[in-house]
């Protein structure tokens, strides 16, 4: 149970490839490209860092690689659904400096011999900013349409929760392998879990995309 | 592994607070969704029923009008029409005097036609003398041309009942008379006005051709426009008309008017 739940970041994102590319013809893939994109990178990355998990070197270097990126594939999905989501150009470009200074973390301060705490624990505030603005706004404007119905309010509430319920193992990865490694390898199943859930969600929202795009077909 | 639980159930409560955070959001979104849905329905029912109200207010204007302009116009023409042929000289011949006189009867009998017809037009008029007088006028025009043979009974308590709403159900009557002439072939028109303690029931019935009631509900083509049409202005003063056919088996027609006076056009 323990091993399943360790490689559960590298698998769950399958559950979401499947159904966009189950909904591949019906134009989901180019709708939902750069959200397919993030969730290749998840899997080739957790997967790699999974695998090197059981040799005796370190594999925190695939970690500062895959931050950057796969947060750079997310930055484009939200810009490119911004006028659904309520996402502005200022959060874009503020995301955009947030992808630098990833990078010149990894480079000057949590060097790649470390887990980037700090890059992850920005990454999750930034995406949580994202997410409080969307329910505010939502919650503020006349609801017109089934929001359970929404795919993007799937996709927003799987960030949230994964990226909410993540920020204490991001934040406190180093305080725990400190003083207690047994506490960490908790945290860090707890955060497989909580990836495997905002994937379930991400899988609902396909599937509801590729019913609002077939509902656009015949209207 | 007492610490080992104590991170358990913290990450545990985080998820589980996370997921009541998005339960609640949906929650008072829905809500605020079927806030909005009703005030939507109510909007557009308040809407389309000012949009009524000022269809029944213009076209009262224009029976008003056109009731003015017959019997100041027309009217007043024909009467002086009628005072010339009066004042030819009576030493004409005998057959010119023939055709004058026949004239004149003519003249005359288009003078009250028209007067009938300027009065059932005129809003003013029908408040003034009531509905029941009112549709009373009407059957005696229809029994006027010979070809129907009608009855009207009132019963039960009288009671008055606002002129707005009095004048809508006038119309409705005038209609379905106007309707029976046209459609029914009949030769009888009964009209039964029936005051109940809760509402008045008007029913107009006739013994004419009758006609397939169902396709009066079809909305594919302008059987049921009619019907809709009343049914829609007895909406409006709070009311409501059935209507029973069958063919060959005459028409009738009830129009119920609840006495609770909630606030007409």
């Amino acid at each position: 149970m323990k091993s399943i739940i360790i490689f559960l970041d590298g698998l769950a994102p399958l559950i979401p490839i499947f159904y966009i590319l189950k909904f591949k013809k019906k134009g989901v893939l180019k709708e939902l490209i750069f959200l397919f994109v993030f969730l290749v990178l998840q899997f080739i990355f957790n997967t790699i860092a999974n695998v090197l998990s059981y040799y005796p070197f370190s594999n925190y270097f695939v970690y500062h690689i895959g931050l950057p990126v796969s947060f750079l594939a997310l930055l484009f999905f939200l810009n490119g659904s911004r006028g659904i989501i309520y996402y502005s150009k200022i959060q874009f470009i503020i995301g955009l400096c947030l992808f630098f200074i990833f990078i010149l973390n990894s480079l000057f301060f949590e060097k790649i011999i470390t887990f980037n705490s700090i890059s992850y624990s920005l990454c999750s505030l930034y995406i949580l900013t994202v997410c409080m603005k969307y329910f505010w706004l939502k919650a503020n404007t006349n609801g017109t349409n089934e929001i359970l119905k929404e795919p993007y309010f799937w996709f927003i509430s799987s960030f949230f929760i994964y990226y909410c319920s993540s920020f204490i193992a991001f934040s406190s990865y180093h305080y725990f392998i400190k003083y207690n490694d047994q506490s960490a390898g908790i945290v860090w199943r707890f955060h497989n879990v909580m990836f495997l859930v905002m994937c379930i969600l991400i899988s609902k929202g396909v599937k509801l995309k590729h019913l609002c795009q077939a509902k656009s077909f015949f209207l | 592994m007492s610490s080992e639980i104590i991170l358990s159930i913290i990450t545990g409560g985080i998820f589980f607070l996370l997921s009541a955070f998005i339960i609640l959001f949906v929650i008072i979104y829905q809500k605020k969704q079927r806030l909005f849905f009703q005030e939507k329905q109510h909007m557009q029912s308040t809407f389309q029923n000012t949009l009524l109200q000022t269809r029944l207010e213009i076209q009262e204007e224009t029976f008003k009008t056109i009731s003015q302009e017959i019997h100041d116009n027309i009217g007043q023409s024909l009467s002086f029409v009628k005072l010339n042929l009066n004042t030819i000289d009576d030493r004409v011949p005998p057959d010119i005097k023939e055709k004058l006189l026949e004239s004149k009867d003519l003249l005359s009998k288009s003078i009250q036609d028209l007067r009938d017809i300027a009065r059932s037009l005129n809003p003013d008029f029908i408040s003034e003398i009531g509905l029941h007088a009112a549709i009373e006028q009407q059957l005696l025009l229809l029994e006027k041309t010979g070809q129907y043979k009608t009855s009207f009974v009132i019963s039960g308590e009288f009671y008055k009942n606002n002129n707005q709403r009095e004048l809508v159900v006038f119309r409705i009557v005038q209609e379905l008379l106007n309707n029976i002439v046209k459609h029914a072939e009949a030769s009888e028109v009964n009209i039964l006005m029936h005051y109940k303690a809760e509402q008045l029931e008007i029913t107009v019935q006739d013994n004419g051709k009758g006609f397939n009631t169902s396709a009066m509900q079809s909305t594919e083509n302008n059987n049921g426009l009619g019907l809709r049409n009343m049914l829609n202005r007895m909406t409006l003063i709070n009311g409501f008309i059935t209507i029973n056919s069958k063919p060959n088996e005459g028409t009738t027609a009830i129009i119920e008017l609840p006495k609770a006076q909630a606030p007409g056009p």
